[in-house]
């Protein structure tokens, strides 16, 4: 399989999809491209961009991707301007199928069930990628909260036939703060849309979730009152004076998200490790515009549920980054498959300037991947998606890393 | 146990702990106290750190931009903006490193960035530097030459602050290029120059103008009797080849004076056929009596065709050729003139030639390096010394040439000479009159009366003995009145007026006008050393009875113009 990946960074939308997909072709030694995942940054415009991707591909190539806050490829770490980063795949053989349904605003799991069904995976596929809108509705006002798909309807509608598939993906964003997003479905651009390619068990998906969360003072609280994504109050209290108290100041208040602080919830048997990937994180979008609770980027947490206060940490997140990413690689070499290609699917909040942190946590997988040869691409998501604690779902705060191997070795 | 009294110690998946004892309790309750306590110090610490974190880096947005913004207003002055420390520069925008032709970045590496400047201001260029950054005063602003890496050399204007750059003492430099001003200065003062020079010139010429009518004057008294002995005087006697020679001579005199007042007067441009040989001739031959250390060839063409040209603008360039050649060979050496006929391709149509007279003026001289050759036809641009050069010549003669549509080339080295060649296109057309002929002959008996006014008495006698020796009868008036009043009393016995054109008091004109006032159908010979023009010409021309002869003249000459006049109907 010949691998290309391609980036530009240019005001004119055209010329940046042009070069992006001409320089991912002459890096791979591609004539005639299969398949193309190509991501843009919010302010690249998506029509222009993708006619200016096909003048250099043609028309008939399939495109997947859409809105993202950054790009990340072997050179580039970059979320200003007008980033776009293009992968070319040529195959000998078909080694994929995708399908896109539109229609999130109207429920995540009916789309999931839909997208599933038009894909029907079989025992000949290796692996699921879903890339879909993570903005329902952009926020009203600066003080409002926007409203989002959630990945767990998404996920539910997906998992209702019984997938047999790890499933890996993202919840696309176009800024941080929560503008409208496209999604490219093969042959054009849709919203609201989830788009999804089965690849074939000719390529096994390999995958490192990098965490960056770890537990603030590893103390339960008993979630008494939430609804939707909205959780109101823990162990009885209000929710906002408990964080309030944290703080030790109301300033946190102003974050959209909020800063450092996440909820968490512990995975597998209790007290059994304190290891990172134990814990699922939730990122709090923001105080609701009343103050009378907070918003979650999901609504997976209910009422009775356990949750602990987590606190994002640049430290973890960046040796996180480099030790799964060593990790991942040293677990492929020793299986003895041939890295293709790479997938880096990262929390748009693990970016050095949302971070505070005076390097990029991206760097460390460019470094790993780089040094294994292994081309790749990756953006800046809302929402990673990625099998943990025994089953896919959505994740916050993490970075997704995908590395596709041909030959017969299993996922992890 | 928290603040609220509750239990929050809770286990994973809702289970509570286990219970234990008191002590257990208050050890489990002792315990999350001390994490809880820990957890808020950590996320307090740490969003202060943020909130420092994020300031730092509003702070750092806003330099950046602030740099960017003034960086932006240094970098697209048009003025030049240096820092200099222990004679080097240290910072510069484009405009500055612009002007000498460099890179800012070639600039800044330049170990001594002095050497750009003129070496005439350069020593006061560092000390005026050395002055600034010891804070003493300088005196602002100050104009020095800079010597471009493209070999242009420009003017600026600086001006400067004292400064500490990364601590040591510096100076902050502005500078503006006042190429354009210093030059249009230059310009405005060599105008000044050259209209003091003019005038001066004016002055010369109504002096030099004066001293040949009076020069002519002598000669014409001086020619006259000199035919007026050759006419008696028989051709074997031993005077009669001296006299011949004595005419001749008088008769180049003559020519002297008459081209020196054709220099000084301003004539309107007047195209005719021009034997451009003969013209070369003429010019060498005057030019060459001024510079007899050098040496003048001629190499003409004998079958040169003709050129439609106004004679008096083809002799200037000629002329300012053979001068700028000539201050070319200051030591002395070879002025070459050549002509030769061309057939070129006509520039409208290749298929066609076109005749051409082509003439070169060559000299072995000091010649020109191809800076100034660019610059040569330019107005005002000369080689030479303040004061002897106006700058005009060549400018003159590329004028004169494109404007009878020619072409000129100049080809030229160091040391090695210059030639300048010329292209005017060439006519069918005749050429101009063949001058009179020298030789007198015996005239024949004429009858009549003549009045002769004229301011000289040396002239008119002499004229009088001529017009005496073919016949006539004289009156003579040496000033308009007395001729008016002279001829009021014998208008009609008087065949014939011999009327001088510049006289004191009453001018020619207005006494050619009385007279014909008078008498219509008098007979005017109008003898003048100018070959003037104004009113008198205009009355000439067309009209009967009027006639015009060039002085100095002879006998000859006299009679045949007195028969013409005389013989009109």
């Amino acid at each position: 399989m010949k691998v290309g990946v391609g980036y530009a960074n240019r005001e004119r939308a055209h010329e940046g999809g042009r070069e992006a997909a001409a320089r991912a072709l002459e890096a791979g030694g591609i004539g005639r491209p299969d398949l193309l995942f190509a991501f843009i940054g919010g302010d690249v415009h998506p029509a222009e961009f993708l006619a200016g991707l096909r003048s250099a591909i043609g028309a008939a190539v399939p495109v997947v991707g859409g809105s993202a806050i950054g790009i990340i490829t072997p050179g580039e770490i970059s979320y200003t301007g007008h980033p776009c980063g293009v992968l070319a795949l040529e195959g000998e053989g078909p080694f994929f199928r995708l399908a896109a349904v539109e229609g999130l605003a109207g429920g995540e799991c009916a789309v999931g069930e839909r997208l599933i069904g038009a894909l029907a995976p079989g025992a000949g596929d290796g692996s699921l990628l879903v890339f879909y809108d993570s903005v329902r509705r952009p926020p009203a006002d600066a003080e409002a909260p926007p409203e989002l798909n959630v990945s767990a309807g998404l996920l539910k509608g997906l998992a209702a036939t019984g997938c047999p598939l790890p499933l890996f993906g993202a919840g696309l964003m176009a800024d941080f703060a929560f503008g409208p997003t496209v999604q490219f479905c093969g042959s054009g651009i849709g919203t609201q849309c989830a788009v999804g390619v089965v690849f074939s068990r000719r390529l096994s998906a390999h995958h490192r979730i990098m965490h960056g969360c770890s537990p603030l003072d590893g103390v339960f609280h008993r979630v008494t009152r939430a609804a939707g994504n909205a959780l109101y109050e823990i162990d009885g209290r209000p929710v906002v004076a408990v964080i309030d108290d944290l703080y030790g100041t109301r300033d946190w208040r102003k974050g959209r998200p909020v800063d450092l602080l996440t909820i968490g919830r512990y995975e597998g048997e209790p007290y059994s490790g304190t290891e990172e990937d134990r814990y699922v994180n939730r990122l709090i979008t923001g105080v609701l515009p009343d103050g009378e609770g907070i918003a979650l980027f999901e609504p997976d947490i209910t009422e009775g549920d356990e949750i602990l206060f987590m606190i994002r940490d640049p430290g973890l997140m960046i040796s996180s980054a480099r030790s799964q990413s060593r990790a991942l690689m040293e677990e492929i070499r020793a299986a003895g498959g041939r890295p293709v290609f790479g997938l880096y699917i990262d929390c748009a909040g693990r970016t050095a300037l949302y971070s505070k942190t005076a390097a990029e946590e991206a760097a460390e997988v460019q470094q790993v991947l780089g040094l294994h040869g292994v081309p790749f691409l990756g953006f800046y998501s809302g929402v990673e998606i990625a099998p943990c604690g025994g089953r896919s779902r959505g994740l916050d705060w993490t970075g997704v890393l995908l590395v596709f191997v041909e030959g017969s070795c299993d996922d992890r | 146990m928290t603040a609220d009294g509750r239990d929050r110690r809770r286990s994973p998946r809702g289970r509570r702990s286990p219970a234990g004892s008191a002590a257990e309790r208050r050890k489990a309750a002792y315990f999350q106290a001390i994490a809880e306590e820990t957890g808020k110090r950590r996320l307090r610490e740490m969003f202060r750190l943020t909130r420092l974190i994020e300031r730092h880096r509003e702070m750092e947005q806003r330099l950046l931009e602030s740099e960017v913004r003034y960086r932006t207003v240094v970098e697209n002055l048009a003025a030049g903006m240096l820092v200099a420390a222990e004679n080097r520069i240290v910072f510069t925008n484009r405009a500055a490193a612009g002007f000498l032709g460099l890179s800012p970045e070639e600039l800044l590496s330049d170990p001594d960035p002095f050497r750009h400047v003129h070496p005439e201001e350069r020593q006061a260029l560092r000390e005026r530097h050395a002055r600034r950054t010891a804070g003493l005063p300088v005196e602002d602003p100050f104009v020095f030459r800079l010597l471009a890496a493209d070999g242009k050399t420009r003017w600026l204007e600086v001006t400067g602050t004292p400064i500490r750059w990364q601590g040591r003492p510096a100076a902050l430099n502005f500078l503006i290029d006042v190429t354009e001003r210093v030059r249009a200065a230059e310009r405005e003062k060599m105008l000044a120059e050259q209209l003091h020079r003019a005038q001066k010139l004016e002055a010369l010429g109504t002096l030099a103008g004066g001293i040949a009518h009076d020069f002519n004057n002598l000669m014409a008294s001086a020619l006259a009797y000199v035919s007026l002995m050759l006419c008696e005087t028989d051709p074997s006697h031993r005077w009669y080849e001296p006299l011949c020679h004595i005419e001749r001579q008088i008769r180049r005199g003559s020519q002297l004076t008459s081209r020196l007042l054709a220099h000084l007067r301003r004539k309107p441009e007047r195209k005719s056929p021009v034997e451009v040989n003969g013209l070369i001739r003429e010019v060498l031959d005057v030019f060459g009596r001024t510079r007899k250390d050098l040496r003048l060839t001629a190499d003409l063409d004998s079958a040169l065709p003709r050129i439609l040209a106004d004679e008096s603008q083809i002799e200037q360039v000629l002329l300012n050729l053979f001068v700028n050649a000539a201050d070319a060979m200051p030591g002395g050496g070879t002025l070459t003139v050549r002509t030769r006929r061309r057939e070129l391709p006509d520039e409208a149509d290749a298929e066609k030639a076109s005749s051409w007279v082509e003439l070169t003026v060559a000299d072995d001289g000091v010649g020109m390096t191809p800076e100034i050759q660019e610059r040569i036809f330019d107005p005002f641009f000369t080689t030479k010394e303040f004061g002897r050069g106006t700058g005009l010549g060549l400018a003159t003669v590329f004028g004169i040439v494109k404007g009878h549509g020619g072409r000129i080339e100049v080809a030229s080295r160091p040391g090695q000479g210059t030639r300048f060649t010329i292209r005017l296109p060439a006519t069918a057309e005749g050429g101009r009159t063949t001058r009179i002929p020298l030789h007198a002959t015996e005239p024949p008996p004429r009858r009549g009366r003549v009045l002769i006014v004229d301011d000289e008495p040396a002239v008119t006698a002499s004229i009088a003995r001529m017009l005496e020796k073919l016949g006539f009868a004289v009156l003579r008036a040496t000033g308009g009145e007395e001729a008016l009043e002279l001829f009021s009393r014998h208008a009609e016995e008087i065949d014939l007026v011999v009327l001088d054109v510049v006289m004191p008091g009453m001018g020619g004109e207005a006494i050619y006008q009385r007279i014909r006032e008078i008498r219509p159908q008098t007979r005017i010979l109008v003898a003048s050393g100018y070959d003037f023009g104004g009113n008198l010409r205009e009355l000439l021309r067309g009209k009967k009875g009027g006639r015009f002869i060039q002085k100095p003249f002879t006998l000859e000459e006299l009679s045949q113009a007195v028969a013409a006049v005389l013989s009109e109907p």
